[in-house]
């Protein structure tokens, strides 16, 4: 039976047909692995691949490629948003995944950022859907306004993000900037009211 | 029979992805399939093609052999939640999460089967499938853990030496012969795409490759049947924990 | 080689793709990102394009002269941004954080007006932010500006 997910844990292969799909988001070619089939030789091995090819790509390829694995990925956790912010989310990928405003050079949403921005979402529970960008690397960049008071959050690989904000002080701008790691964004962010962004603050995150 | 035979409609229901899967003992040409594909871009609006290789390794004469096994063509809505597969030898139907029901699911099931065998005629059925995915969601506790056995009763038995596992995974096949299917669960710890949350899986694969019916009435009647299977075993396969995180959500809004 | 520094009264213009467009979620242009301040890690010096070295004494002029000779090399999307800041203002945020940029003329092939920003740490992204927060005096469409 044909599934489009990965079963990062279930390695084993079950039924006539299975077929465990992996992302080799190296190549950004999609990776489907079925069950290997009998050995009759310790030595030789058979097993099939399902590939896209990937070879020459277009960026209209790519960019498609990089808004179908948000949203696939998105679907991982549809069960836990509102069907409204989803498809929000979704004409913001797409906005920002356009063709026509590609600077070249640049390189597409990667899945590891987008997966850190899922996941961001979920423990800070926006008070609203943040401005997407997007930076030169392909990393997903949040932004939060609130009067004078500008936050991002840029989502890298593996739960790691890089915040930058900055408010008025006294009348003086002051920014700050740093590295953490998801567990810690809202404490990280205690000082500045991250309230006035998110629903959940870090008492309740501890 | 238990009072919980037919699943009730969860409001969050844990499905992260649904697929029904038809396969046939002829191969369908490249072209046809290619003609078909062509058919469904008004329900489907994008299309990648995907390549099947063979790949023999021989370790010992260190060589590699890479053979073409075929091409299926992969339809996909705009949110990509609903997808069709077109194979030489299989016909499937994807739904992704946000399930919408089984009625909606199997309503797109049947038009796009129709849309298939106007383009690929008569293929006659040697296996039918229905798979069900559903990762049940749990919070860690105050010891940032998440207990398996607490949601679901296909469960590893622990020493009591080692009562903790960072990771598991079960495989069983279970004869549904009401429904004359195989059904292979697979269930097991999985990583969280949630934060400060464990997940579980539980799929189960229903197979049915005897009497396999032909007509499309009988396939409807074979497919809710399976259905009615698949649920009885779900619920028995979850505790009442698991149900509550299927009705306790806040999404995200 | 030396390079001749940009006047301080004089300004600069960056061309911020959508990408680095701040925007809220329904898609409208609020600000610049402080990433659209931080150069690739191949680049010796932040591009920018000197506007009064383009000869036009209107603004409006000087930004779609600007947006026509950054054409003629890349593609500029309708949804990027100029985004415009003096060059004394520019040089004056970095100090107050201990950083001296040299705002020099660089000139291209076809885009004679090309200066670059050097010396601007590509990590210092409280600076950054600082820059496009306060440095930007305005921003401007480029489909707009081209319309």
């Amino acid at each position: 039976m044909s599934s489009l997910f990965s079963n990062h844990a279930l390695k084993r292969s079950f039924g006539a047909s299975s077929v465990v799909q992996i992302n080799d988001f190296r190549d950004r070619s999609t990776v489907a692995v079925s069950a290997p089939a009998k050995r009759r030789d310790a030595s030789v091995s058979a097993t099939d691949l399902i590939t896209t090819p990937s070879s020459s790509r277009s960026l209209e390829e790519l960019l498609y490629e990089a808004r179908a694995q948000a949203k696939i990925h998105t679907a991982q956790v549809a069960m836990h948003m509102d069907d409204a912010w989803r498809r929000g989310l979704y004409a913001q990928l797409d906005n920002l995944l356009d063709r026509d405003e590609w600077f070249e050079g640049d390189l597409p949403l990667g899945h590891d950022s987008y997966a850190t921005f899922i996941r961001l979402m979920l423990l800070v529970r926006p008070t609203q859907r943040p401005g997407l960008g997007l930076s030169a690397q392909g990393k997903l960049i949040a932004s939060w306004q609130t009067n004078d008071a500008r936050l991002s959050i840029e989502c890298l690989a593996f739960d790691q993000v890089r915040y930058v904000l900055s408010h008025h002080v006294d009348g003086e701008r002051e920014a700050a900037a740093g590295d953490t790691i998801l567990d810690r964004i809202l404490i990280v962010l205690t000082p500045y009211g991250p309230d006035k962004w998110f629903t959940r603050v870090a008492s309740e995150a501890a | 029979m238990s009072a919980r035979n037919l699943a009730p409609p969860y409001p969050y229901p844990p499905i992260t992805e649904a697929v029904v899967e038809l396969r046939f003992d002829s191969p369908v040409s490249d072209a046809m399939l290619r003609k078909a594909a062509g058919k469904f871009s008004q329900h489907y609006p994008n299309e990648q093609m995907q390549v099947t290789k063979g790949i023999k390794v021989d370790l010992g004469a260190a060589t590699a052999e890479f053979e073409d096994k075929g091409k299926t063509y992969k339809r996909s809505s705009d949110d990509e939640a609903e997808i069709l597969l077109l194979g030489e030898q299989n016909f499937a139907v994807s739904q992704l999460a946000v399930y919408p029901g089984w009625d909606r699911f199997h309503e797109r099931f049947v038009r796009d089967w129709s849309v298939f065998k106007r383009v690929a005629g008569f293929r006659k059925l040697v296996q039918i499938g229905m798979r069900f995915i559903n990762r049940i969601d749990v919070p860690f506790d105050t010891e940032g853990l998440a207990h398996h056995e607490r949601y679901l009763t296909l469960r590893i038995a622990l020493p009591n030496e080692y009562p903790h596992t960072t990771g598991y995974s079960l495989y069983a096949q279970l004869p549904i012969e009401a429904a004359k299917c195989v059904a292979n669960v697979n269930s097991g710890a999985v990583p969280s795409p949630l934060p400060e949350f464990g997940s579980f899986l539980l799929d189960i694969d229903l197979v049915r490759t005897v009497d396999v019916p032909q007509r499309d009435e009988d396939i409807g009647i074979v497919l809710a049947l399976m259905r009615e299977e698949k649920n009885r075993l779900f619920e028995t396969l979850i505790t009442d924990a698991a149900r509550e995180r299927f009705f306790d959500e806040q999404p995200l809004q | 080689m030396s390079h001749q520094k940009l006047p301080d009264e004089h300004h600069i213009a960056r061309l911020v793709p959508w990408a680095r467009v701040d925007k809220d979620a329904e898609g409208n242009a609020r600000g610049i990102l402080a990433a659209a301040f931080q150069r690739r890690e191949d680049e010796e010096g932040l591009s920018v394009n000197w506007l009064e070295r383009t000869g036009q004494t209107d603004l409006q002029a000087a930004l779609r002269a600007t947006v026509r000779m950054l054409s003629t090399s890349m593609k500029v999307g309708a949804k990027a941004r100029l985004a415009i800041a003096n060059v004394r203002g520019f040089r004056d945020i970095c100090a107050a954080r201990d950083v001296r940029v040299r705002i020099v003329h660089v000139p291209e092939l076809g885009n004679e007006p090309h200066s670059e920003v050097r010396q601007l740490p590509r990590q210092d992204m409280s600076l950054l932010e600082l820059l496009a927060r306060e440095a930007v005096l305005c921003h401007h469409s480029c489909g707009s500006l081209l319309a």
